[in-house]
């Protein structure tokens, strides 16, 4: 799967997991959708800040819903301990950095260009995961 | 008339109970919703306890709960604030409640007291009313006794005649009174006949007439115009008159002529009235004219004047009749109403005869029936005894009883005949005028009735209770009427079924119609309430603003005021800067007394009432004067202290010095002593004298020492004597320093002798301890230097003597005695073996303890390369860098 269909993809436009855009159903392409996914999350697994987000968020969930059942104030405590970790989480200053900019990067590195049309998903992330290695 | 309990008060309250009961049903309605929440939490939160990433599936679910716990957190929020609220509500509901309920039952209280007064009155006019009615019976009744008795005689008694007379005053005076009292209950009956007193409709119409007449004045077309209209009421009311007239013929009474009605009310005062203003407006000028020549015009205007006052006299005791009036036919009417319940208590005693005798006649013929019965039952018995017997002279005596029993039979039969027959003819005969009189007595029982209904709710006042008592009377009416009317039970039944439902219906409309009034009034009620609460609110906000301002105000001035003093204060310590805070204290201490004593002889002043104050302020003033007194006293006595502390540490020092001089001397006395004595050993003679005097010389040295050893304890004391009475003429509780401190003193010196001293040392200090710290300790006296054990302590060295243990100790240091292993000592003797052995263990141990060092360049780290020291002791390893292995 080329980036130019994933990025689409992400962006919910998930008739892009078809070869052939006329052919196929929204339903096959919802099931499709998963499929790939699940095969990105087995082969490069979650981002280490998605995962630390999610966790937080599951712990924050926990902690209202003790809140709930038990009704002790103090539990609120800690549920706002636990929102401003999952807000500096997602507040981290810096400079976005787009497909696009990363695609410049990576075929400055490789010495040819890299296009959202001619770079594989699994190309993209191989070479994002080497880069991380090499800093 | 009684005070009738307010409706809104009772609405009111049950408006504020309905409320409290739907906040507590709320509040079952928000517990129920929380635990069902908790139920879905208890459920969300064991999803989220099992939580994986592995899939996006995984991570969806993982989303939808944390969503699922945001919405529950929110509602729980909710809830809690709607707990709050709705707990607050119900608070203020109640407080409402208990307050409405409370003025509920005053109102009550005092509407019964009201009632019950009242029903005291009626029964107090009642029974004048009834009591006034029956003495003109009674009149009435000895004066047609009296007067037919003048017919038939054709005279009567010198007596009878003033008794007679007597009786027609007291007659038409009861009989006036009764008529006026019956006229006010709109009760004429006793005017039966007595027309002149009925509305008069002619002469009303001929008054509207002639009323007209002063607008022939201005012409005569005006005139006709303004009579025009009362001429069909004047036509009207003649032929009443004529019809009237009639009606008198047909029941054979005499009539009175139509013309001379006519008459009558053309000349009455109405009419005079009316044609004299007429007159006037035609003629008034002419006649003021005419009146003004009779006499003095000022004569004239007094005359008026005094006329219109008394007019205007007589107005006011006509108001003042009239409110009488009024009141007295108030009571006129509650008596009435007596009257009426007990006419309807003799309606019911009637029919209660009726069946008394109808039980005892029903009673009676049950009787002769029963007689009868037994006495053909006897009859039988003898006939059956005369079968049996056989007796010939008995068979012919028990015939004879057979005879005389059916005798007895027949008469009894007769007479149950007879009644049977009467009661036939009574029940034939007399029922349909019995059922006459029965319906009239039920007719006259619901007429009484009706009337008292009637008066009954003319009482009440409340417009809800009104409609419905109509209501309801209304519906009771005609369901009382049904029993009167001629049809079968089952239609009767329907009948009044309908008229039930109607009057349900009915009932429902009328609430509905006053409850939606009473919204209305009770929503502008509180909105008022609100209003003016809110307002009260405002108000007191801006009473407790002024009143900071006013706070605030003062607080400055008196910050200023201190200000003020105190600069005064500054300037004044600024003038006198010599004044020492002791001299300031003085003075502030005296005019304190000062103060104390201007309080003093006011309280003195007012005598017993305040004697309390007066001890009181009498012994602050001792307090204050002894305090300065003291104040005085301590300055001395720390002067004296400082130079008693000075001269004793002096002394002290001195006394040391001296010793120490002495104990030289000593020593050197002690090694001339030791010479002289190994040369006395050795036989010189002139060493034995000196050794003598040596000797002496030790002993005056001791002496001396004891001497001055004596001095420094007795400068000590001094030093503690003069330290205690500083501290005890520093202290206003203390009346008598001097005493207090040679007191303390004898005591200490005291408690010292009997305390137990260890000079010269102990091993054990005994069992005889008096247990001060409840352990069995005991005072005692130690020393600079000494040593003391614990129990335990002593126990580990074996209670060994001082001595022992001392010398011991000095030999183990000294190195005579030497530890060759944990818990074991050599003896003294063969000392020498020992410490070599003791030797060659220090050096094993040397040579075992011995550290090993390694040093060596570690990583390069930030550009410095670091030291990596290693040292190995024993099995341990110790490094000052983390190595990686």
């Amino acid at each position: 799967m080329f980036l130019n269909a994933w990025v689409k993809c992400n962006n919910d436009e998930i008739k892009y997991t078809r070869r052939t855009l006329t052919d196929g159903t929204e339903q096959e392409d919802v099931k499709q959708w998963e499929v790939l996914q699940n095969q990105y999350l087995e082969r490069f697994g979650l981002p280490e800040d998605y995962q630390k987000f999610l966790m937080l968020s599951v712990s924050k969930a926990k902690a209202q819903l003790d809140y709930v059942i038990s009704g002790k104030r103090f539990e609120l405590n800690k549920i706002t301990a636990l929102e401003m970790k999952i807000n500096s989480l997602t507040n981290k200053s810096g400079e976005e950095i787009t497909i696009q900019k990363m695609l410049n990067h990576l075929s400055k590195m490789q010495g040819y260009t890299l296009t959202l049309y001619n770079t594989t998903v699994s190309q993209y992330f191989e070479l994002i995961d080497t880069l991380q290695k090499q800093k | 008339m009684a005070e009738s309990i307010k409706k809104s008060d009772i609405i009111e309250n049950d408006i504020l109970k309905s409320v409290i009961i739907e906040f507590e049903q709320a509040q079952v309605k928000i517990k129920a919703f929380n635990d069902e929440l908790r139920q879905t939490a208890r459920l969300s939160k064991d999803g989220l306890n099992n939580v994986k990433f592995n899939s996006v599936t995984d991570i969806n679910q993982a989303k939808i709960a944390i969503l699922e716990a945001n919405n529950a957190i929110k509602q729980k929020v909710l809830l809690e604030k709607g707990e709050i609220e709705v707990a607050t509500a119900l608070e203020q509901a109640k407080v409402k409640q208990a307050k409405a309920e409370n003025d509920l039952n005053q109102q009550k209280a005092r509407s019964e007291a009201i009632t019950n007064k009242l029903t005291r009155s009626e029964q107090m006019l009642q029974s004048a009313y009834s009591r006034v009615n029956g003495w003109l019976g009674k009149l009435r009744s000895e004066y047609r006794d009296l007067a037919i008795k003048k017919e038939l005689n054709g005279k009567l008694t010198d007596d009878e005649v003033r008794r007679m007379q007597n009786i027609e005053v007291r007659m038409t005076s009861y009989d006036s009174a009764l008529k006026k009292v019956d006229a006010s209950m709109g009760n004429h009956q006793r005017n039966v006949g007595n027309y002149a007193m009925a509305y008069n409709g002619l002469g009303n119409s001929v008054n509207q007439l002639t009323r007209e007449m002063p607008a022939f004045a201005n012409s005569v077309g005006t005139g006709f115009m303004a009579i025009s209209n009362n001429l069909p009421i004047f036509f009207d009311e003649i032929n009443k008159i004529k019809q009237a007239n009639k009606d008198l013929v047909s029941q054979g009474q005499p009539v009175k002529s139509v013309f001379s009605q006519i008459g009558g009310a053309i000349f009455s005062v109405g009419t005079a009235l009316s044609v004299g203003v007429t007159l006037l407006t035609i003629y008034g000028a002419k006649i003021v004219e005419f009146i003004s020549t009779l006499g003095d015009e000022e004569s004239a205007i007094k005359d008026s004047i005094e006329s219109l006052d008394q007019r205007n006299k007589k107005l006011e005791e006509s108001i003042q009749i009239q409110g009488m009036i009024t009141s007295y036919y108030q009571k006129v009417r509650d008596m009435q109403l007596k009257n009426y319940e007990l006419q309807l208590d003799d309606a019911n005693k009637e029919e209660k005869i009726y069946k008394f005798r109808l039980k005892t006649t029903i009673e009676y013929y049950d009787n002769i029936q029963k007689e009868l019965f037994l006495s053909e039952d006897k009859t039988a018995n003898l006939r059956r005894k005369f079968r049996a017997e056989k007796d010939n002279e008995k068979k012919e005596e028990i015939n004879k009883e057979i005879r005389d029993s059916e005798l007895e039979t027949a008469k009894l039969l007769m007479e149950y005949n007879t009644r049977n027959l009467a009661l036939s003819i009574i029940e034939r005969e007399g029922l349909r005028a019995r059922e006459k009189e029965l319906e009239d007595s039920l007719k006259k029982q619901l007429d009484l009735e009706r009337k008292i209904e009637d008066e009954r709710i003319k009482r009440i006042s409340d417009k809800l209770q009104l409609d419905l008592t109509n209501t309801r009377i209304e519906a009771n009416r005609r369901i009382e009427d049904l029993k009167l009317l001629d049809a079968d039970e089952k239609q009767k039944s329907r009948l009044k079924k309908e008229i039930e439902l109607t009057l349900s219906f009915d009932l429902k409309k009328i609430y509905e119609d006053y409850y939606k009034d009473l919204e209305v009034k009770a929503k502008s009620f509180y909105e008022k309430e609100i209003n003016e609460i809110i307002k009260q609110q405002k108000a007191k906000e801006k009473a407790l603003e002024d009143e900071k301002n006013k706070q605030k105000k003062w607080n400055d001035e008196i910050i200023q005021e201190l200000d003020l003093h105190y600069k005064k204060i500054n300037t004044e310590a600024t003038n006198n800067e010599n004044i020492t805070n002791e001299e300031l204290d003085k003075i502030r201490i005296e005019n304190e007394i000062k103060q104390k004593e201007d309080e003093l002889s006011f309280f003195k002043s007012r005598g017993e009432e305040y004697k309390s104050e007066v001890i009181k302020l009498e012994e602050e003033i001792a307090i204050l004067k002894r305090t300065s007194r003291k104040k005085n006293e301590v300055s001395i006595t720390k002067t004296i202290n400082d130079v008693v502390k000075f001269g004793a540490d002096y002394f002290i020092e001195q006394s040391n010095r001296k010793i120490a001089q002495i104990d030289k001397e000593q020593q050197q006395h002690e090694k001339a002593y030791s010479l002289y004595s190994d040369l006395a050993k050795n036989g010189n003679i002139q060493a034995k004298e000196s050794l003598a005097l040596e000797n002496q010389q030790i002993v005056e040295a001791n002496k001396k020492k004891q001497a001055e050893l004596k001095k420094q304890a007795m400068w000590k004391l001094i030093e503690g004597g003069v330290s205690a009475y500083a501290k005890n003429a520093g202290d206003p509780n203390v009346k008598n320093p001097v005493m207090k401190t040679f007191t303390d003193i004898t005591l200490l010196t005291q408690l010292l002798k009997t305390l137990p001293s260890f000079e010269v040392g102990t091993e054990n200090t005994g069992t005889n301890g008096n247990g001060i710290d409840g352990r069995g300790g005991f005072h005692a006296i130690l020393h600079p230097n000494e040593r003391v054990l614990t129990k335990e302590q002593n126990q580990l060295i074996g209670n060994v003597s001082n001595e022992d243990l001392a010398l011991t100790m000095n030999k183990l240091n000294s190195g005579e005695l030497v530890k060759l292993k944990e818990g074991a000592t050599s003896s003294v003797g063969n000392w020498q073996n020992m410490a070599l052995i003791s030797e060659i263990q220090d050096l094993k141990n040397i040579i075992k303890n011995k550290p090993d060092f390694k040093i060596e360049a570690g990583e390069i780290i930030q550009g410095a390369m670091s030291i990596v020291e290693t040292k190995t002791t024993k099995n341990s390893i110790y490094s000052n860098r983390y190595i990686v292995k």
